[in-house]
């Protein structure tokens, strides 16, 4: 069971570039909005045919620019997930579903209803269904088509998180019993942490190396990556020997560590950035030893900071003397008179990727 | 006003009919191929399916003349080869009135294919459902309304036609004379009665056609507002993906 993609097309923008290989897993795209997923998904499933590369299914193949096959959208065997569900508003629940199976099995598809919830349910139309009803249906409605693929665009983008949460598990539910390819894009890092196994992200049509998901959100590899996971304070670099970068924003210097050279995944030359998560930052209350046996490195000098109150952090924006900002959080349990008292002027940084 | 002949109600509501049944095919047909094509192929064709909208209908009665006439090569075709006669015969008075009708049936199916949700469509595909079948059962139901209410004024059109007709099918009495032609007739001879009555038949019957457009389109309230949706949800996905 696998899906190979490997495309190029060009849009208004950008040269949309995607190669990624799948097993029977579920692989999320994730990106900003307008980057090319949807496009993405809509070259796998025939709605847009790409400029050059090769699509296979299992073994079959979809598109081939250079053998000049491009297989209609119906032949391919692709579900595709639309964010609205795109059901038939002038069928019934129970005719979605049949159009789609090829043949009328009313008893197949009440079997379906009644285990997913939607028991006397054949005879509604979308309109009188709510959101989770319609998204079962049309979940239905895409695995009586038996594909051999399932693309989720976007599902729950347009949801509340209440709704969200549980929308989210009961599709889960329904692809436990897919033991095929999935490719679920988003723009939200909360839900594919939650549903997807390997993380691919895109940027510009860009998509980078899918990579395992806790790899993915632990250890950014480049600048779009680290503001997709969170990791949003950037700086450029330059490198001063082989074991010392100068953070230049921030006019500090790094120490670079062997191992961190040894994880990376490309030559030291291609680092133009690194990347520190705003909990990585330590804040003290005073010149603490730790901080100063540093020995001046991995040390942020900052001019002036403001502490705002989050939902679960307190988040403090520190204002550098060459007027850039970094963001530290300190947890919710600090002690509110170091929250009233001075922080020390230096930020040490616990820990910090090299960006390509 | 003397015992009214009633042939002209009959002739008006066959040629209606018929008008409005050629017009509903035809109309959707370019509808489908303008929808399918793009820039000036597409303008093109727009342009000329909405010509006999805003043309004088003695312009249109005048070209169709010209194509029809049994001295000219292709109206000599079709009387030599095919027995077809359209000058001067109650085929005029329908060739007419889809001619003039073809243009509201036109627009309002186009406008009315244009509304639904490309989603829907391109679901329908991946769904594996033919071509065919997208297009009976899927996109023709949901342009409904719009179909509905383009037949019903390409009705109230072709009913009330008079320039093009009176070129081309004449007014020959219980054969062509439609009532817009014998009001303008008795209007000449001085029957003011006798105009008045059809001038009122013709009222009551377009009135009837505009306000059941209306009450369909109430009815298929469900279908509208789905439709709203759909072009927010499109609208959504512009700026989300």
């Amino acid at each position: 069971m696998s899906l190979i993609v490997k495309i190029k097309k060009q849009l208004d923008n950008f040269m949309l570039s995607v190669d990624m290989e799948l097993t029977d897993e579920i692989v999320s795209v994730i990106g900003m909005s307008g980057s090319g997923k949807s496009m993405t998904l809509k070259c796998i499933a025939g709605i847009e045919t790409p400029d050059t590369g090769f699509i296979s299914l299992n073994d079959r193949v979809l598109y081939d620019s250079k053998n000049r096959i491009n297989l209609h959208p119906g032949k391919r065997r692709v579900g595709y997930l639309f964010q609205d569900y795109a059901l038939f508003p002038t069928m019934t629940v129970m005719e979605n579903i049949c159009i789609a199976m090829g043949h009328r099995d009313e008893k197949k598809v009440k079997v379906w209803l009644k285990r997913y919830g939607l028991d006397g349910m054949a005879d509604t139309y979308p309109d009188h269904l709510s959101g989770g009803q319609r998204q079962r249906v049309a979940m239905l409605r895409m695995l009586a088509a038996k594909p051999e693929c399932i693309l989720l665009d976007e599902p729950f983008s347009a949801l509340d998180e209440h709704v969200k949460r549980s929308m989210e598990s009961e599709l889960m539910e329904m692809l436990s019993d897919f033991h095929n390819p999935v490719i679920f894009v988003s723009h939200n890092r909360d839900e594919v942490y939650r549903l997807a196994e390997r993380i691919g992200s895109i940027e510009s049509g860009m998509l980078s190396a899918v990579r395992d998901k806790k790899d993915f959100f632990m250890r950014p590899m480049s600048v779009e990556q680290a503001l997709l996971v969170g990791c949003n304070n950037i700086s450029q670099v330059k490198w001063q020997d082989k074991h010392h970068v100068l953070a230049v924003e921030w006019d500090s210097v790094f120490e670079v560590t062997d191992e961190q050279i040894e994880q990376l995944a490309m030559d030291t030359d291609n680092i133009s950035h690194i990347g520190v998560f705003p909990q990585d930052i330590i804040i003290s209350a005073s010149k603490a030893k730790s901080v100063l046996a540093y020995n001046n490195k991995n040390i942020i000098r900052i001019k002036d900071y403001k502490i705002v109150e989050e939902l679960k952090t307190w988040e403090v924006s520190c204002e550098l003397n060459n007027d850039s900002t970094i963001y530290a959080n300190l947890p919710k349990h600090t002690e509110a008179n170091m929250l009233s008292k001075n922080i020390n002027d230096e930020l040490y940084i616990k820990k910090f990727y090299l960006l390509g | 006003m003397g015992t009214i002949d009633f042939a002209p109600l009959w002739i008006t509501l066959k040629t209606g009919i018929v008008a409005s049944v050629f017009s509903f095919f035809i109309g959707i047909a370019f509808a489908e191929l303008v929808i399918n094509t793009k820039g000036r192929v597409r303008a093109f064709w727009d342009g000329l399916l909405t010509l006999p909208m805003v043309l004088p209908p003695t312009v249109a009665g005048y070209i169709l003349l010209r194509i029809f006439s049994t001295r000219r090569p292709f109206g000599s075709f079709l009387s030599n080869s095919m027995g077809i006669q359209v000058v001067h015969t109650w085929l005029g008075c329908v060739v007419a009135a889809t001619i003039i009708a073809l243009p509201l049936m036109y627009r309002n199916a186009r406008a009315a294919f244009e509304q639904i949700d490309e989603n829907v469509i391109y679901a329908a595909r991946t769904l594996g459902i033919s071509e065919w079948k997208v297009f009976w059962k899927i996109r023709l139901p949901m342009a409904k309304p719009g179909i509905i209410s383009g037949v019903t004024l390409a009705f109230a059109r072709a009913i009330g036609e008079y320039g093009a007709t009176s070129m081309l099918a004449g007014n020959i009495a219980g054969k062509t004379s439609t009532i817009s032609q014998q009001i303008a007739m008795v209007i000449q001879s001085g029957d003011y009665a006798t105009a008045g009555f059809w001038c009122i038949v013709i009222i009551a019957i377009s009135f009837a056609c505009l306000v059941s457009i209306n009450m369909i389109c109430g009815k298929s309230k469900g279908i509208k507002r789905k439709r709203k949706n759909n072009v927010a949800h499109s609208k959504n996905k512009k700026t989300v993906g």
